[in-house]
């Protein structure tokens, strides 16, 4: 591993996978299929948004991006190498809240820094640039308890872009949140990847989010999970909350929509979760008109 | 820091308990002057505090606080060295984690007392039979503790440090110690009530020393008024050792808040 590269050399990287799968081996329970045979690219610099439904493997995919999990079978490959552990270079904003308490704002944004290396001066300074960028400058010396929770999502952020990842993974980073508060972020979000031009790839539920935001939105089927479709979103950046709502937008977000739902209710009718019979009663039978 | 806001429940606090011990003295001083109960039982405050001015100018008296401290205090931190140790390795072990569970949980409801004769054998009639036994007393809750807290830890710190690449040591200082601390801290609150108990009771019915062992000793001479203060003094004690325990974990938690 190089060390850590100066501001001006941070060269986005794509993400390319290569027919990934991922099975999960519960013992006693049958084979959980998460991934199936996911392939595409994420092209350097660009912003990819994942959308699907809950448990479709979305979190699971960016694991593997991440080197945190190993893929079943595939491989994935980061600026043309393949990942085969956890880099410096990929950054990872977990979905749950991974805030150190007993630290301050600042201190956990130097964590990452910490560990890697980066002399105390330049850590201080460069917590302080992504602390700012956030919006929570003000919020330097306060304990994560202190800080609501999309503060909270706010610092796992500037923690990971401290750590200058050429690629950015988000998995759902504002789930938590209100949607106003979300557009909100997001296009906050997108001002630090136009600055950064990092390559991003995002998770969220949210259509309007991932339309908001991406170049490119990838719609996960519910498990096994595959790509199942990929909407080009080709509005001009840079983009802010005004686009939400113009028809070009409502277009995309309607395709978008449309496929998601088939797969929810096919998600919500598997034999997993109601064990008997309930394709006999179908959600929608169960609604009065 | 202490602002005004922080300092009003702090000074309600510390009046409510003053007042508390306000009213268990009134109460005492009217039950013996009513004769609730005889003065063969307990007598007056007035009394306890006399026998009590009387005793802090003995050699008998200092010497079996300095006694029954030393065992508090020793097996008290031995226990917590042996608890957060053993619950550490536990954790890092799972499999002899697993094998060892049963007997360690049963340990907590057996009186160790009645290991008290293989200590005899063991190390012989002296305090450090007692504060052998007061350690394992000890180190049961903390272990306990320290073991439950590191498999609390949420995994999302386990997949942080792994994807930040830390080495073992800085993932086990600055990420897991940290995360379990609350958890290994309020075992060690009760490690230090258990210390208190088991020294003082020991001392009552087995030991030739201490402030325990005075208590029963009194009460065989029927000397209640010198007995009471002991009683008292045991308390004292108590309340400033638990104090304390407080303290360090309050500070602990203050540091998250
Ligand atoms: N460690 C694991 N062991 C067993 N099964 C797992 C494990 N992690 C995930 N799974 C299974 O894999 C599937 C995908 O999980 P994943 O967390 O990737 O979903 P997700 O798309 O991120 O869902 P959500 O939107 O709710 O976060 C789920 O069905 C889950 O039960
Ligand atoms: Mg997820």
């Amino acid at each position: 591993m190089t060390q850590a590269p100066a501001r001006s050399t941070v060269v986005a990287n794509e993400v390319v996978f290569d027919r990934v799968s991922k099975a999960f081996d519960i013992p006693g329970r049958r084979t959980v299929q998460a991934v199936e045979e996911v392939t595409g690219t994420v092209p350097a610099g660009e912003f990819v948004s994942i959308v699907g439904p809950s448990g479709c493997g979305k979190s699971t995919l960016l694991g593997i991006v991440a080197g945190l999990d190993s893929a079943t079978s595939g491989r994935v490959s980061v600026g043309g190498s393949p990942v085969t552990g956890p880099r410096r270079d990929v950054g990872l904003v977990f979905q749950e809240d991974s805030t150190l308490p007993w630290r301050s704002a600042l201190r956990n944004v130097t964590f990452g820094m910490e560990v890697a290396g980066v002399p105390r001066a330049e850590r201080q300074r460069r917590a302080n640039e992504m602390l700012t960028m956030v919006g929570l400058a003000d919020f330097a010396g306060e304990r994560p308890a202190r800080l609501s929770g999309g503060m909270r999502q706010r610092l796992a952020i500037a923690r990971t872009l401290a750590m200058r990842p050429s690629v950015l993974l988000m998995d759902e980073p504002f789930g938590a949140l209100d949607q106003q508060t979300r557009l909100i972020l997001g296009a906050q979000l997108l001002r630090i990847w136009s600055q950064l031009r990092l390559t991003v790839l995002f998770v969220t539920h949210s259509i309007e989010e991932a339309v908001l935001l991406s170049t490119e939105v990838w719609v996960m089927s519910y498990r096994p999970g595959q790509i199942i479709d990929r909407v080009r979103i080709d509005l001009p950046y840079p983009r802010d909350f005004d686009v939400v709502g113009t028809d070009r937008f409502n277009q995309y977000s309607n395709r978008l929509w449309s496929t998601i739902r088939r797969e929810s209710l096919r998600g919500f009718s598997d034999t997993e979760l109601h064990p008997a019979g309930v394709d006999k009663h179908p959600v929608v039978a169960e609604v009065e008109l | 820091m202490t602002g005004p806001a922080n300092t009003r429940p702090f000074l309600l606090g510390v009046t409510g308990t003053t007042g508390m011990l306000l009213l268990i003295l009134i109460v005492w001083q009217l039950g013996s002057t009513l004769e609730w109960w005889g003065p063969g039982l307990m007598p007056t405050p007035g009394a306890v505090a006399a026998a009590l001015g009387d005793l802090l100018t003995t050699a008998v008296f200092w010497s079996s606080m300095a006694d029954t401290l030393v065992a508090i205090v020793i097996s008290f931190a031995a226990g917590s060295l042996v608890g957060v140790a053993g619950g550490t390795l536990l954790w890092r072990l799972p499999l002899i984690g697993r094998v060892l569970e049963p007997y360690i949980v049963s340990f907590y409801a057996v009186p160790l007392i009645v290991l008290y004769p293989v200590m005899l054998v063991v190390v012989g009639i002296n305090v450090w039979s007692l504060i052998i036994l007061n350690t394992v007393v000890v180190a049961i809750p903390v272990l306990l503790n320290t073991w439950v807290g590191f498999q609390a830890i949420p995994p999302v710190y386990h997949r942080l440090a792994r994807s930040l690449r830390c080495g073992p040591a800085r993932r086990f200082r600055q990420v897991m110690l940290p995360a379990a601390l609350p958890q290994i801290l309020a075992g060690l609150r009760i490690g230090a009530s258990l210390a208190v108990v088991g020294i003082t009771s020991m001392e009552f019915l087995l030991a030739p020393a201490g402030l325990g062992f005075q208590v029963r000793y009194l009460y065989e001479y029927f000397e209640q008024a010198q007995m009471w203060a002991y009683v008292v003094v045991i308390f004292a004690v108590a309340c400033v050792f638990m104090a304390a325990a407080s303290a360090m974990e309050n500070a602990v938690q203050k540091g998250r808040r």
